[in-house]
């Protein structure tokens, strides 16, 4: 297990969550392939910490403050959609 | 060597549930495979010695986020939404472009090919994460907790717009 083979893992699922953002029709299907490509995004962030700057956790703690935004923001759509669940 | 495989598992279960996500008809069962995809990223962060990383994974998005999606579409989902196809006509279009994107980000992720562990530390970071989250890093920690509070106040907002047309 090297650095490339964790980014090759995190570009396949980011491009798995890339097709489903285009070609899901539900709201909460788009919500769900989004998350998909946040996970590819901190599996980099966390493996570009431990290979390259392994003496401080600072690619941890992005993870750790952009899963806060993560959070918020499907707080926000999950209950807008509570209201009208849309169809695309 | 037991490490090689445990990772192609993880890769494996992690991709799989991805594309059951992404593929399948019934928007329960791929908000499912949607929490065995998290579960599997966070079993890669815990082979990379990410502990905190793992146990955050677990507790929020399995937890937390799965969830709220599974109340959501349990309680404002449609019958219709649980048998329809999911995919709509822009799916060739849709494999064009994410073949594009797959091939320039190998072009870009192959320049690490060569690239070692730099640095050989295998303690745990949470102390670390932590000291670095009250000394260095406060401001922006406490920026996300208004952050939440600002979106917690939008949903009110908006379900009280709905509720009001």
């Amino acid at each position: 297990m090297t650095l490339y083979h964790l980014i090759t893992l995190s570009a396949i699922l980011f491009v798995i969550g890339l097709f489903g953002v285009i070609t899901r029709r539900n709201v909460i299907g788009i919500l769900m392939s989004i998350e998909l490509m946040f996970n590819a995004a901190n599996i980099n962030f966390a493996a570009f910490n431990k290979f390259l700057y392994a003496d401080s956790p600072l690619g941890q703690l992005m993870v750790i403050l952009k899963s806060e935004i993560r959070n918020s923001k499907s707080e926000t759509n999950s209950n807008n959609n509570n209201s009208k669940f849309k169809t695309i | 060597m037991i490490k090689t495989y445990v990772f192609y598992l993880l890769s494996l279960i992690t991709i799989f549930s991805s594309l059951g996500v992404v593929l399948c008809r019934n928007l329960f069962y791929s908000a499912l495979s949607l929490g065995v995809s998290l579960i599997g990223v966070g079993g890669i962060f815990a082979m990379i010695k990410a502990d905190f990383l793992f146990g955050a994974q677990i507790l929020i998005y399995v937890g937390g986020i799965l969830v709220l999606m599974l109340f959501v579409i349990l309680l404002a989902g449609r019958a219709k939404d649980l048998i329809m196809k999911q995919v709509n006509e822009q799916w060739p279009g849709a494999i064009l472009v994410c073949m594009a994107v797959l091939w320039s980000m190998w072009r870009i992720s192959s320049r690490f090919a060569g690239v070692l562990q730099r640095t050989h530390e295998e303690a745990g970071t949470t102390k670390e994460i932590a000291r670095l989250m009250l000394t260095d890093y406060a401001v922006p920690f406490e920026l996300t907790s208004i952050l939440i509070i600002a979106a917690l106040v939008g949903a009110v907002l908006f379900v009280k717009r709905g509720y009001n047309k």
